[in-house]
């Protein structure tokens, strides 16, 4: 009988690691090692603690660290802000060091050598808390504690193979010297792992962005390319963004904007996990739009997550104030949360962290995020893009209303970079313009998109005052449009509103 | 005095062998002193790895004076293996006098 017949493919661990197991399609392979190869400082010793206590904490497998570089005291030491006591495990026999950090002895080298004493300090660790994944951080150490290199590859490979053979799942740390090119020192990929791990630090306008990319993981699949994770209190936490699955259930429950008028432009509001972008100039009333859209939520019993990255709390209690909105109120009731932040205050991986961990906390039906806008002033454009997925299909996902603003660059017209990236994946997108007619400045509201769903096409104009917002008839010049004689006979107000909006009227295409 | 020195080999390979032949060698050439050596296989007793904490084997290593030398291997260098041996107990210690320059 062939011995390959009866092989199965490998199955994964889970690492509990946030986002880990999303990326890697369901963990690290089982009994075998993967190499997670960084820069200095890039987090590689971190996820791979987090691995082990994950793993004994949640899955309840026990585990081995192998130390290279620190003592184990300066890891138990290292982790305890994080909460992680690795001495109680220890204690507990869930997890057991080796220490085969550095001495301060002078070793000689004298004729031929192994490390069969490593070998033996790992197989006795494993042995007395029945060990099932194990750490070695970082492997690339050996090569300057010993000097004969063939010697240590052997020795390396010993001892992968023999984890291999006591299906120990292991986590191989080595050093890289640069972010991209060799992928590690040594070249210990090359004789020892089928999955490789990398994680990067690169320093992008003047802000570090950490990213984790798969390389490989021999005979799987697995999300290709770099994503952006962090470090926090709670450990590592990779988003993985564009990994996301467009597989999130649609609704047909419609909830109000909290405007009758608009919520019959959108043929009865919008749907209940729809992403609804507004986009105007500043102080086109999106912050109005944004309140209304709150109070409706509150007024609905809904619990409403209000983000605001451009006033203060008390500047948002005031204005909504204003207009007859009680915040204060709704956030004593429990209705509303309201946070109030710089987006400088940290980067973007970082705010989206913080927003997910709000949404599955606070669970809100609606969330408003004004302006999302800002938060372009702290990003590249590619931050900033995966920033946006990563929020909107999460907040899908949640079953969460969310409605989004964006400021616009120019009073009139234009778009903003903002809405370059976020347009394509919204659900409903409405414009507000200022629209000049006559010396005299109105104000317009369109809905130009509204997916599964009619909508009126028509341009209306509205008023802001103390009663709020008030959208009354359509921009209509009927006669004009017909004859499509577009100057001619004096400006036409929907052509005019049609260059306000960034787009040409029907009318202007024809010959 | 007594030189304490303990040989940690890992199973009866060649490597093993060697290394206690090489040993027992060159302290039979130092029949002046008393060499207490133990030989300890850590296949058998993997306790004393982890306590002496053994990377490679063979191993050698002096536990009286607590050396801060190590050698690894299977000593098939004779002149550092004689380096090793000879920095054995000091029979005396040095005197100073205080303010008197030789």
């Amino acid at each position: 009988m062939n011995e390959t017949l009866k092989l199965e493919p490998v199955s994964k661990i889970p690492t509990g690691i946030e986002g880990f197991d999303h990326l890697t399609l369901g963990g690290l392979p089982q009994g075998r090692t993967t190499l997670l190869v960084g820069s200095s400082g890039s987090g590689k010793s971190l996820l791979s603690v987090e691995f082990l206590f994950r793993g004994a904490t949640v899955f309840g497998r026990n585990g081995v660290f192998v130390t290279f570089e620190e003592s184990p005291n300066d890891i138990v030491r290292n982790v305890k802000r994080l909460g992680w006591n690795l001495d109680q495990l220890e204690a507990q026999g869930k997890l057991a060091f080796v220490d085969a950090s550095p001495e301060p002895v002078a070793v000689m080298e004298v004729g031929r050598y192994d490390l069969e004493g490593l070998f033996v300090q790992i197989k006795e660790a494993i042995r007395k808390v029945d060990a099932k994944i194990l750490v070695m951080d970082s492997i690339g150490s050996l090569f300057s504690q010993f000097s004969d290199i063939a010697t240590i590859r052997r020795e390396i490979f010993r001892i992968t193979h023999m984890l291999r053979e006591a299906g120990v799942t292991a986590l191989m740390t080595a050093e890289r010297l640069a972010e991209y090119g060799q992928i590690s020192r040594h070249g210990i990929e090359e004789f020892v792992s089928d999955n490789v791990v990398i994680l990067r630090n690169v320093l992008e306008q003047e802000r570090v962005r950490r990213t984790i990319q798969v390389l490989k993981v021999r005979g799987d699949s697995h999300m290709k390319g770099e994503f952006p994770f962090t470090i926090s209190s709670s450990g590592i936490s990779i988003l993985p963004l564009s990994a996301m699955e467009l597989t999130q259930e649609s609704s047909n429950r419609r909830v109000g904007t909290g405007n009758q008028t608009l919520d019959e432009m959108t043929g009865g509001g919008i749907f209940q996990d729809s992403i609804l972008l507004i986009s105007g100039p500043t102080g086109g009333g999106k912050t109005l739009m944004s309140t209304m859209f709150t109070a409706e939520g509150c007024r609905m019993g809904e619990r409403v997550l209000l983000l605001a990255y451009e006033e203060s709390k008390e500047q948002l209690l005031r204005n909504a104030q204003s207009w007859g909105v009680n915040y204060q109120e709704l956030v004593d009731q429990g209705q509303l949360k309201i946070i109030c932040q710089y987006p400088e205050t940290m980067g973007l991986e970082e705010h989206l962290l913080k927003i997910r961990r709000l949404i599955e906390e606070f669970k809100p039906g609606r969330l408003v995020m004004d302006s999302i806008s800002a938060m372009e002033r702290v990003s590249n454009l590619r931050s900033f893009r995966e920033f946006v997925i990563g929020l909107t299909s999460f907040v899908k996902q949640q079953r969460c209303c969310a409605l989004l603003t964006s400021t616009t660059p120019q009073l009139s017209g234009g778009e903003s970079v903002t809405e370059a990236h976020i347009s394509t994946i919204t659900d409903v997108i409405m414009l507000l313009r200022y629209v000049e007619i006559n010396c005299q400045l109105r104000r317009g509201i369109a809905v130009i998109k509204m997916r599964g769903s009619q909508h009126e096409k028509e341009i209306r104009e509205f008023t802001i005052d103390r009663a709020g917002l008030s959208i009354g008839r359509p921009f209509k010049n009927v006669q004009n449009i017909i004859l499509g004689i577009p100057s001619s006979s004096g400006p036409d107000e929907s052509d005019q509103l049609g260059e306000m909006f960034g787009s040409s009227p029907s009318g202007k295409d024809l010959p | 005095l007594k030189n304490s020195i303990k040989l940690f080999i890992a199973g009866s390979s060649g490597r093993s062998r060697l290394a206690i032949e090489n040993l027992e060698r060159l302290t039979r050439k130092r029949p002046d002193q008393e060499w207490d050596i133990e030989v300890i296989d850590i296949v058998g007793n993997p306790g004393a790895a982890v306590q002496y904490r053994i990377m490679a084997t063979p191993c050698l290593i002096r536990n009286e004076p607590p050396g801060h030398t190590r050698l690894i291997g299977d000593l098939s260098d004779e002149d550092s293996l004689s380096l090793f041996l000879d920095a054995g107990p000091v029979r005396a210690p040095l005197q100073f006098k205080k303010g008197a320059p030789a």
